[in-house]
């Protein structure tokens, strides 16, 4: 089995997260958390990473909206996500 | 940096449609167009007039169509739909209308047009509030 390293280092490309995350802004995410409303979070989405702030969640899914709502395409536009296909959540920085 | 760059992995903090600038004006602009070619177009016009009014009447009314349809698909969000849920209806309406003044030379079908924009567009205006 392949060592998965637990904290993720990643580099914010594009607005949909400003003003809490403005583009280039680095991040440190852990892959062991607990989700919350309102957590930032690292999720897998067309063999991509994406960066989106976590609004609703259910028993196998969350909803995620960048904080630019209206430079942000996200679960309004593609649907809840499985919560399998998150990478991290954002532990660094704070907001 | 560069090297930092290189080394540490993207995240996207993504949107399809960078600018994020919409305006219901659009539409309705080339909606007060197909109205003012009406009136002329009963009022009286040469001949030659009336085939270029119908012709550019033709136009406007398909540019207020791609104008609705990008508010429609780009702009207005399931969200938005939960909040005014005769959106779709709206929309689908206001098309159709724009289809109806191609047909039509009679402004009545042209305000027709115009009031369909103005109630969407003060819905595109309370979203902006929120």
């Amino acid at each position: 089995m392949r060592f998965r390293w637990p904290i993720k280092v990643r580099r914010v490309v594009g607005g949909s997260m400003f003003p809490a995350l403005s583009p280039n802004k680095l991040v440190i995410g852990s892959s062991h958390f607990k989700l919350a409303i309102g957590s930032i979070v690292i999720i897998g989405y067309n063999d991509r990473e994406i960066i989106k702030r976590v609004t609703k969640i259910s028993q196998k899914e969350v909803f995620v909206v960048g904080d630019n709502k209206s430079g942000s395409t996200d679960s309004r536009s593609f649907g809840w996500l499985k919560k399998d296909s998150i990478v991290a959540k954002i532990i660094w920085p704070r907001v | 940096m560069k090297l930092l760059n290189r080394i540490i992995k993207p995240v996207y903090a993504h949107c399809d449609l960078p600018c994020g600038v919409y305006d219901p004006a659009q539409a309705r602009i080339e909606a007060q167009s197909i109205l003012e070619i009406m009136k002329k177009y009963t009022d009286g016009l040469h001949d030659e007039d009336k085939i270029r009014a119908i012709i550019i009447k033709e136009q406007r009314a398909e540019l207020v169509k791609h104008h609705l349809w990008v508010l429609w698909t780009d702009y207005f969000k399931p969200e938005h739909l939960e909040k005014y849920p005769n959106l779709h209806d709206l929309f689908w309406k206001a098309t159709k209308q724009a289809g109806n003044t191609k047909k039509s030379t009679d402004p009545v079908e042209g305000q027709k047009l115009l009031d369909m924009i103005d109630e969407i567009a003060k819905i595109f205006w309370a979203t902006k509030k929120t």
